[in-house]
């Protein structure tokens, strides 16, 4: 160990320049992820963690090439190292100047943005593992080349190679490559490429390691484009539950026998479709979102169908009054909304239940809401909600609503940050996302916070229905 | 005696050349061995065998009895290693690497290093880069022989210095490294003569012999015959007479096998009429001329 602290001095004397750049852009985007919150929009959204992102690979490469594992003429090979003490030594540097700044940063950033870090531990630690893992690629190019120039080549290599195979081999193929692989092999890529330095270390067999490194260099672009595509796609949709509590909803066709169509008809939509419905066993505090379909039968199969949305303007109060939306002109054939038809509808009701809430002034801090991120409003006379998560992404059965919390979810419309990514390839410079909601009138504000718990399939068979009469105006 | 290396038929191919042929050499304790040889005749591969710096073919050899694919810190904390063509950490300065270099050593001796620094005027204070070829040699002799070293390896230390240079340098090494036992393989066999003990001539990776340098030097000798006419040249040279040449009325050759009474018989027998056989000793630079030029032509044979 003495041996390895040794090194590591050297080291740290040697590196310096990428120390100091480290810290610097490390300070940088924490500050920004404090006191900004990036759009991705900005230069300096891009540049900053392209920036800091190249100085650790920079920083890792040269702490390996202080003894260059590659060639045969280094100062460092006829003398008395203890490879484990080499190895030991690198890794403490990776550590020590590399994650700890950053761990040191996401605590500073969590906590300035409403988040206990103490907490957040776990997810913490994590996070580190996934920084080691992204410094994995450096670490094996480093130990791969002899020099600056050929370990810069080689990364731009590796990462042309991998995007080529995005393009190559398409989302089926590398889709169908991280399911088999359940989302594992490129970190147990990073893990055996850390092993093969460490053994490389240990036996200073420089051919040996160079041709498994090229062997395994010809799979990892594949591998690792599998995990650069999945990080790119889209958050799942919550499935549908068949929670036994709401076995008793139940949705019914429900016009009103007196005035079947309230809406005038020079007010109406032509083709926009508002079938009233109403729902049966609704416990009262629940709020609905959205999903439905339209289909309309012709001897019991589908001849035409299209989506549609439970109206968000209705809400599901005691009554149980709702409309369900459609435009029918769409894909019907000429004259299908005036014909009686029988008309299914299929709805995937999103079962909201109001979780915690605050009251918001534009202008003050981050309020941290369990499980849900923190918020605030920024200042100005049109404040924005502003939002944050820790360590993920938004989870997607979380909404909110602004004012009466009775009211229908709004929908999670956020823009803002990239999604964490589940790739060893890429690590996220902040451990928050930040994200933009809705614009409020300046004032304070009832901020609620609610969660999906269940998603619920129903179905509505009306027979013989004239869809003509159900032409209604957009709410 | 014991050998501080020794190699059994060590071989090293690269792909379809091979540089090291069967290569067995034992260097005697406390010996100054010099490895000789034309250019890429396999001294520096062989070097980087015995330092574990590449994987023998097949063969093994031996460093400080052990076995030199498993060197550890234990052994190269007994050797120094000084090469030519060594890549030196750049960025340190003369002082910063022998300071980083000792904690490496249990044997390293402060006073020792300091007074090689000063001997060889060595300015602390530069770094590396910056220093000429001469100097970072010296740099890397200094930072191999402060810990008083059981094996000193030298890689052609002397290429590219001036003759200055390859003094102090020869100097400083036989004055601080007494006793040790130092493997050397050079071109500048006028300068090993002066102190190399031992010999080895390695020509093609195959070593043509191995042997102590008074031997050598007792065993090689041009020979002179001189006539009052033209002699006939005879038919049935014998093998161990390299390099004939004949000029007018005068034979020269050298023996490889010199020993007065039978080369002096020999004469007699193929050059009845001999004038004067005159024997002149020669220098390591000659017999190693003598050796890669018969080496030549038996090749263009």
């Amino acid at each position: 160990m003495r041996q390895a602290i040794h090194i590591f001095r050297k080291d740290a004397r040697h590196c310096w320049p990428y120390i100091a750049a480290v810290m610097a852009l490390t300070a940088v985007n924490a500050w920004r992820s404090v006191h900004e919150a990036p759009t991705g929009t900005h230069i300096l959204d891009v540049l900053i963690p392209f920036l800091t992102v190249w100085t650790w690979w920079l920083a890792a490469g040269s702490a390996v090439h202080g003894e260059s594992l590659a060639g045969d003429r280094r100062f460092w090979i006829t003398r008395p190292y203890s490879g484990m003490s080499l190895l030991a030594a690198k890794l403490l540097f990776l550590v020590a100047f590399l994650a700890v700044p950053v761990l040191f940063s996401d605590c500073v950033v969590l906590a300035a943005s409403g988040f206990n870090p103490f907490l957040l531990i776990p997810g913490l630690l994590l996070r580190q593992c996934d920084f080691l893992a992204f410094l994995a690629l450096p670490f094996v190019m480093a130990a791969f080349t002899r020099v600056t120039r050929e370990f810069l080549v080689a990364l731009i290599l590796f990462w042309a190679a991998c995007y080529a195979a995005t393009f190559l081999l398409g989302p089926r193929v590398l889709g169908s490559l991280a399911e088999s692989t359940h989302g594992d092999a490129p970190w147990l890529l990073c893990a055996a490429g850390f092993l093969l330095v460490a053994w490389h270390y240990a036996s200073r067999r420089t051919g040996a390691f160079k041709a498994i490194t090229i062997t395994l260099g010809v799979l990892a672009p594949i591998v690792m484009a599998s995990s650069i595509m999945i990080a790119g796609g889209t958050i799942p949709s919550p499935t549908r539950s068949d929670d036994a509590r709401y076995r008793s909803i139940a949705i019914r066709f429900a016009p009103d026998p007196d005035h079947p169509n309230p809406v005038d008809a020079a007010s109406r939509t032509k083709g926009l479709i508002g079938i009233p419905v109403t729902f049966a066993g609704w416990p009262s505090h629940l709020l609905v979102g959205q999903l439905a379909q339209a289909s309309v039968l012709d001897r019991g199969r589908v001849a035409w169908s299209c989506t549609g949305y439970l109206d968000r303007s209705v809400t599901t109060g005691p009554d149980g009054r709702a409309l369900v939306l459609f435009v029918a002109d769409m894909l019907a054939p000429a004259g299908a909304t005036a014909a009686a038809v029988d008309l299914r509808l299929s709805l995937d009701l999103h079962i909201f239940e109001p979780q915690e809430g605050a009251t918001l002034v534009p202008g003050d801090g981050w309020t941290y809401l369990s499980g849900f991120g923190s918020i605030r409003l920024s200042e100005g006379p049109a404040s924005t909600l502003l939002f944050r998560t820790a360590l993920t992404t938004p989870r997607p059965e979380w909404r909110y609503s602004l004012g009466d919390p009775s009211l229908y979810p709004v929908d999670g419309e956020w823009s803002g940050a990239a999604a964490f990514a589940n790739s060893p390839m890429l690590f996220q410079t902040s451990p928050v996302n930040s994200y933009r909601g809705t614009a409020t009138t300046a004032g304070p504000v009832v901020f609620t916070a609610k969660r999906q718990v269940a998603v619920v399939h129903r179905e509505l068979l009306i027979r013989q229905i004239h869809l003509a009469d159900f032409e209604t105006r957009i709410p | 005696m014991s050998s501080p290396i020794v190699t059994h038929n060590l071989s090293k191919s690269f792909r379809h050349t091979e540089a090291v042929h069967a290569l067995s050499l034992a260097v005697p304790e406390g010996s100054i061995y010099a490895l000789i040889g034309p250019n890429g005749a396999g001294k520096t591969t062989t070097i980087k065998l015995l330092m574990n710096i590449l994987r023998a073919s097949s063969g093994s050899a031996e460093i400080l009895g052990r076995d030199s694919r498993r060197l550890s810190p234990r052994e190269f904390a007994r050797i120094g290693y000084v090469s030519e063509n060594q890549e030196m950490p750049e960025w340190m300065t003369v002082d910063y690497f022998l300071r980083y270099l000792k904690p490496f050593y249990p044997t390293w001796d402060d006073a020792l290093a300091a007074d090689l620094v000063r001997q060889f005027e060595l300015p602390g204070d530069r770094k590396l880069r910056h220093l000429s070829r001469g100097m970072r040699m010296k740099a890397s002799l200094a930072s191999s022989l402060a810990y008083r070293p059981e094996l000193v390896v030298l890689d052609e230390p002397f290429t590219g210095l001036d003759a200055l240079v390859r003094d102090e340098f020869t100097r400083t090494l036989l004055d601080r490294a007494e006793g040790t036992t130092i493997l050397i393989s050079s071109h500048d066999l006028a300068e090993i003569e002066n102190f190399a003990s031992h010999v080895g001539y390695i020509e093609e990776g195959r070593l043509r012999f191995t042997e102590e340098m008074s031997v050598l030097a007792d065993r090689f000798r041009q020979v002179e015959v001189t006539f009052d006419a033209p002699p006939p040249v005879p038919a049935n040279w014998p093998a161990d007479w390299m390099k004939p040449d004949t000029a007018a009325a005068v034979v020269r050759f050298i023996d490889s096998r010199f020993d007065r009474e039978r080369t002096g018989a020999e004469v007699r027998r193929l050059f009845p009429t001999a004038r004067t056989v005159d024997f002149h000793a020669m220098s390591l630079r000659e017999i190693f001329v003598a050796l890669a030029m018969a080496g030549r032509h038996a090749k263009a044979a």
